[in-house]
């Protein structure tokens, strides 16, 4: 299983000159042959990153996990968390069940405090029961899904609930005289697009609109995006709402334009990465793309964190990497705030933290209470619309 | 185990350790700052080496792939209307290379227009077909330089898998490469295979493109936060240290021109230090074994070294405990037996040296103890006893462990004594003079004083000591302390005062032994005159009395006799209480005594009625035993038994006399059947004057005669038992010490003697007998005795002088001498009559009231015919005058 353990800053300069190395190494060398093994005066602080960082989902569990660890690098940088240096463990759930319990299961038997993860619905939903079982807090950064909410458990999350958001882009569509829809959704992730999906199809019905049809296809070797393009044109609806990854997204767009350039598509949050336009091209030119974070952001903070983002990754930062960042936050406001209590309590009696964009509240089942918002792309680039 | 060993034996195991361990912490510390170096060195080193052979390795690679791309570009480029052909090369360009994931051609507008994918990925080249991929940058990027670019680390929509892609202009179309990173990472790891090195490839954001764990280049890790990697992709090859995959690594990181990627070459800096470590690790072993060995040796040697101390301080402290010589031990060391044969020495001379001290000490001590009627006591300037004899422990009844060290002797002063002294001392000084000063002042300033001081013994008892008091000095003059010698002096005064009193007693003794001489001799002579005619009264052939006359002379008789016996007991009681009465020991034959004694109290016998029997059970009267006796006494001793058997026996009773031998003594036994004794009696029978309650009865007694008896028989080396039974009878025994039987008692039993009874046998006798005799009854008493031999001329001398100038002037054949006379002693006349040789020859009778049985002695030893006491016994002088007379005629 590969760990990509976070150095927290320890390395020596590169550039160092082969005296001060070898001297450095003489050092520590003869300090561990002599010692034993070095011993800490504080026990590392150890967190868990459960999420999907290879296959079709890796744009989300990478960027999650870069999000997370900038916002590991900072506390370092100050010197670590309550006094302790963090060290950060990360499996990939592969987006598979099994696998994602069975290296959860790895993370709470290395003694983390806490897991920020997974980072779909789908995986969140496979790890409710073991997270409920051991009682060690979850902080999902993107599992939006509703099965989550009102629930008084070990799992909480700094994304707001799916439904809500698909909701607000029905809205949108229905606004601009759409009627017709047909919803298209990833079977790999049926937590999420059907939570999408259903939202979609419920509010356009709420409206006295109908859904021409519900289609689904399932993200893996063997699919042949035109097929489902096809399916997607033959259902003739005025407008098309796809929950699917970013990749997948963008191949779907694309085969779709090929055989109706008209047709109004809209893509759920998961689809609304830094990725997509590249990945698009100009067939994504007036695609509708509901974001979890505000692209448009000038606050100094997040301005701040993009330019930090942009220099540690080499790319600029996405929802995926602000929520990790704010679920870490959050973690770590609950480990501050647990010195006299458990964490489990600490993390219950937060109601509001203050995320890289904006102020995070919680309802007292740990759910958040977060914004969407909506967006066009246009030229290559994501442009804010309003519903 | 004493100190001296333990610590030395710490000394050796602390040189042990330092010995034993410093040598190989300095091999180890040296080889350290020999061989990191030279491993780091070498480490970076092989890592330039293989970051160079990959970064060539990937530069031929990636050229390769251009070449391949850029012939099917130039294709393209010639024939604008080979896409088909192209479209039948793609496959088999995918094909042949595992390194490429997807190959196609866009158009001018960056649309897919040919496309392969390999079957397995899963994925199909009509969804790739139409695809726009013009917001990708390096396809932009490849159209405006118009030449092969590449892109970093991407998620490729074609595909489907993160990728770095190629892409190579070819007119207005485009050829494009997407590279597997998964086999690209196969590729690298296979160049470091079977070697800890680790081979990495980033792109030119640093995202992993190879790796050895492929999912890192799949799953886009960055490395651009390590300083190397930066470094690297900013154009600076470098080696440092840095953590990867939570590894500490040695890393070589070498920029891949020119496409701007970074080769990363990092070994474990364990792996690099292994030889370090693994020498470390056998210095660590060397050295844990040379500890154990020098814990063990030094323990060893400390253990064997400090038992050889031990032995040797054993050695030294149980010889010295013992005061002995150092024994003979053998040390497995030179120098250990180098020491002891110096110690022994040294022991030896102390040894010789201690019992030359220890005999000048046993010799003082036995100086000290031997007089043990000398009380030495020494002290210290302050009083504190420093030396207690024997004589001291014995005067004073402490011990000299009490004493010494513990007490001053106002232990054992008086202290009304000390105090009386203090005040005549403190009058004498001027000042006040207390406590051991008392003693020790006179001696501090004179330098001796002896007096005598009364103290008090353990047990309270008082005595008096004459002490002597002085001084001891340094030789530099400082007081060193006092030196008291003490006399008892109470048993001298004792002494002294019972010599006092002895003298006292003595002369008393003597003057009641004079008076008692003086008495006898003053009583005897009026009882010589009441006795003497007495005799003759009843006796006078001229007027025989009648016969009340004859009985009342009788009754003046017997009461004179006793009066006189009375007299001779009270002298002997007197004699024995002083010690005077004496016996003269000789073989006697008892047959002759024992009838004698029995016709001494025939009278008694009579007079009591009571029937006397004498018993000899040895034999048949042809050998009768002998006793070591005096024969007087013993006849005395028997008398006063029979006497009393007769005086004290019921009326009719029996006295039986028997003589019984017993082996070596001869036992003599008197029975009465009188009324016995209680034992009450019995415990009071021989105190004198004591008659046992008879004093009241009217049998005559004085109460002294058992007394004499028992004494003389005493004196006489027997005893005298009694057994009584009231009302039965008494048996008094007497037991004397047999002499052999060698005289025939017939032998003596006709001895001749002054009896009586013989008298008759004699003629009348004749001659001058000149009485010398100052008392005139005396005389008077002699002439009418003498009246009874009317041939013989008596002349009666009054003096010395006149007597010894009668005998000159007539010549007597007879003098008979009192010893008592006006002007001058008995004995004076008898010098006298020794000394004129005239006179020297004529026989001497002493005719004395002094019956000291001394004296009778000392005058028949002077040759007097016989010593006649006075009373006198009428028919005894007349047959002494006649034998005398006989003899002188016949002679």
């Amino acid at each position: 299983v590969p760990i990509f353990k976070l150095d927290s800053g320890e390395t020596i300069a590169g550039r160092a000159p082969a005296r001060s190395t070898r001297r450095a190494l003489l050092l520590s060398a003869g300090a561990a042959a002599l010692l034993g093994t070095a011993c800490s005066v504080n026990k590392p602080l150890r967190i868990g990153f459960l999420g999907s960082t290879s296959g079709r989902m890796t744009d989300l569990g990478i960027g999650a996990r870069n999000g997370m660890q900038l916002a590991v690098d900072e506390l370092t940088a100050a010197g670590g968390l309550a006094g302790r240096p963090l060290e950060v463990l990360i499996r990939d759930d592969e987006q598979n069940g099994d696998l994602a319990r069975q290296r959860l299961t790895e993370l709470f038997d290395a003694g983390v405090e806490f897991v920020i993860g997974p980072v779909t619905s789908t995986m969140a939903a496979a790890v409710l029961p073991l997270v409920v079982q051991r009682g060690i807090p979850l902080i999902s950064p993107l599992a939006g899904a509703n099965e989550f909410s009102g629930r008084v458990d070990p799992f909480f999350r700094v994304v707001s609930d799916t439904a809500s958001s698909a909701r607000q882009q029905a809205a949108a569509l229905l606004g601009r005289g759409l009627k017709r829809v047909v919803t298209l959704g990833d079977a790999k992730n049926p937590v999420f697009t059907r939570n999408w999906t259903g939202a979609v199809a419920e509010r356009f019905g709420a409206s006295g609109s109908s859904v021409v049809q519900a289609l689904e296809f399932e993200a893996a070797p063997g699919l042949r995006f035109v097929e489902v393009a096809q399916r997607v044109v033959a259902a003739r609806a005025e407008c098309v709402v796809i929950a699917a990854s970013a990749a997948d997204s963008a191949v779907l767009v694309q085969q779709i334009r090929l055989l109706q350039p008209n047709l109004m598509i809209a893509l759920s949050a998961w689809a609304g990465t830094e990725e997509l336009p590249a990945l698009g091209g100009r067939a994504l030119e007036g695609v509708l793309v509901t974001q979890f974070f505000d692209r448009f952001n000038a606050t100094p903070r997040w301005l701040d964190f993009v330019a930090r983002y942009q220099q540690r990754f080499g790319s600029g930062p996405g929802y995926p990497a602000m929520n990790g960042y704010d679920a870490l936050q959050m973690g770590a406001a609950a480990v501050r705030a647990a010195a006299s209590g458990g964490l489990l309590a600490a993390l219950r009696q937060i109601r509001a933290l203050d995320g890289l964009q904006r102020r995070l509240t919680f309802d007292e089942f740990g759910d958040c209470l977060a914004p969407t918002y909506l967006t066009e792309v246009r030229d290559g680039k994501y442009v804010a619309v309003t519903a | 185990m004493i100190w001296a060993s333990r610590s030395l034996r710490t000394r050796l195991r602390r040189q042990f350790l330092l010995l034993g361990v410093a040598p190989v912490l300095a091999v180890f510390a040296a080889s350290w700052a020999l061989l990191v170096p030279l491993l780091v060195q070498q480490a970076e080193s092989r890592n330039r080496e293989l970051a160079l052979a990959v970064s060539d390795q990937v530069r031929l690679q990636l050229e390769v792939r251009v070449r391949a791309a850029g012939v099917l570009a130039e294709a393209l480029s010639a024939d604008p209307r080979a896409v088909e052909a192209a479209q039948r090369a793609l496959p088999a360009m995918l094909a042949g290379d595992r390194f490429l994931q997807a190959a196609f051609v866009i158009d001018a507008d960056s649309r897919v227009v040919a496309a392969a994918l390999p079957p397995q990925s899963g994925r199909f080249a009509e969804d790739a077909t139409g695809l726009d991929l013009s917001g990708r940058a390096y396809v932009g990027e490849s159209r405006r330089r118009g030449g092969p670019v590449w892109s970093d680390t991407f998620l490729s929509t074609v595909g489907g898998e993160v990728t770095v892609a190629l892409a190579v202009p070819a007119g207005q179309r485009m050829v494009l490469l997407e590279l597997s990173l998964a086999e690209l990472s196969k590729s690298v790891t296979d160049l470091a295979q079977a070697s800890p090195v680790q081979v990495v490839i980033v792109d030119r954001s640093g995202h992993v493109v190879a790796h050895p764990d492929k999912g890192q280049a799949l799953q886009q890790v960055n490395l651009s936060n390590l300083p190397l990697v930066r470094a690297a992709l900013a154009g600076t090859a470098g080696s440092a240290r840095a953590v990867q995959d939570g590894v500490d690594q040695l890393s070589h990181a070498l920029p891949v021109a020119p496409i701007g990627w970074a080769v990363i070459v990092s070994q474990p800096v364990a792996a690099v230090m292994a030889p370090v470590v693994r020498l470390g690790g056998a210095v660590l072993g060397i050295l844990a074994a040379a500890v154990l060995l020098a814990i063990f040796v030094g323990w060893r040697l400390s253990r064997h070294t400090g038992n050889e101390v031990s032995r040797l301080a054993d050695g030294v402290q149980e010889a010295a405990g013992e005061g002995g010589a150092l024994p003979d031990l053998r040390f497995s060391n030179a120098e250990f037996t180098a020491v002891w044969t110096r110690l022994r020495d040294l022991f030896e001379q102390l040894r010789e040296r201690g019992e030359q001290t220890l005999t000048a000490q046993q010799d003082l001590q036995a100086v000290l103890d031997a007089a043990t009627q000398v009380a030495v006591i020494a002290t210290d300037a302050e009083g504190r006893v420093t030396v207690f004899n024997i004589g001291a422990q014995r005067m004073l009844g402490y011990r000299a462990g009490e004493a010494v060290g513990q007490l001053t002797p106002l232990a054992w002063h008086d202290p009304a004594d000390l105090a009386a002294r203090g005040q005549v001392l403190s009058r004498q000084h001027g000042q006040a003079v207390t406590g051991v000063e008392v003693l020790f002042v006179e001696a501090r300033h004179s330098g001796y004083e002896v007096r005598d001081w009364r103290v008090l013994r353990r047990d309270g008892s008082a005595l008096e000591v004459s002490l002597a008091i002085t001084a001891m000095r340094t030789p530099a003059g400082d007081l060193k302390g006092f030196l008291g010698v003490a006399v008892d002096v109470t048993e001298r005064r004792r002494v002294a005062e019972l010599e006092v009193a002895r003298k006292t007693a003595e002369l008393a003794n003597q003057a009641k032994s004079e008076f008692l001489s003086q008495m006898s001799h003053e009583l005897r002579t009026p009882l010589n005159a009441v006795l003497g005619y007495a005799q003759l009264l009843e006796s006078d052939p001229a007027q025989p009395p009648s016969a009340s006359q004859l009985q009342r002379v009788q009754h003046i008789q017997r009461a004179g006799w006793h009066l006189v016996r009375l007299i001779d007991d009270v002298l002997d009681l007197a004699r024995i209480e002083s010690g005077r009465l004496a016996v003269t020991i000789e073989p006697v034959e008892l047959g002759p005594l024992l009838v004698q004694v029995g016709e001494m109290t025939a009278a008694d016998m009579r007079q009591h009625g009571v029937t006397y029997a004498l018993e000899v059970e040895d034999g048949d009267g042809r050998v009768q035993p002998r006793v070591a006796a005096d024969p007087t006494r013993l006849a005395q001793v028997l008398v006063n038994l029979l006497s009393n058997a007769a005086k004290y026996n019921r009326p009719l009773g029996s006295v039986r006399l028997t003589c019984r031998s017993e082996g070596r003594s001869v036992r003599l036994s008197v029975t009465d059947s009188g009324r016995g004794m209680t034992p009450a009696q019995l415990e009071h029978l021989y105190e004198p004057f004591n008659r046992l309650g008879r004093d009241r009865t009217a049998i005559a007694g004085t109460g002294i005669g058992l007394v004499i008896t028992r004494h003389l028989v005493m004196l006489m080396h027997g005893h005298l038992e009694v057994q009584s039974v009231p009302d039965v009878g008494t048996t008094f025994s007497v037991t004397l010490p047999r002499v052999a039987d060698a005289v025939a008692v017939a032998d003596t039993v006709d001895a001749p003697g002054p009896a009586a009874g013989r008298t008759p046998l004699l003629a009348p006798a004749q001659g001058r007998v000149l009485y010398i005799e100052d008392n005139e009854v005396n005389a008077q008493l002699m002439r009418a005795i003498l009246r009874q031999r009317p041939d013989v001329e008596l002349q009666v001398a009054d003096q010395v002088s006149s007597g010894l100038a009668a005998a000159r002037s007539t010549r007597p054949d007879l003098i008979l001498l009192d010893l008592h006379l006006p002007d001058g002693d008995g004995e004076v006349v008898l010098d006298a009559l020794h000394a004129d040789p005239q006179l020297r020859g004529i026989p001497v009778v002493v005719v004395s009231a002094d019956a000291t049985r001394a004296q009778v002695e000392a005058l028949l030893q002077r040759g007097v015919l016989a010593y006649l006491t006075k009373p006198l016994n009428v028919n005894e002088i007349l047959g002494v005058v006649d034998q005398a007379l006989a003899n002188q005629t016949a002679g």
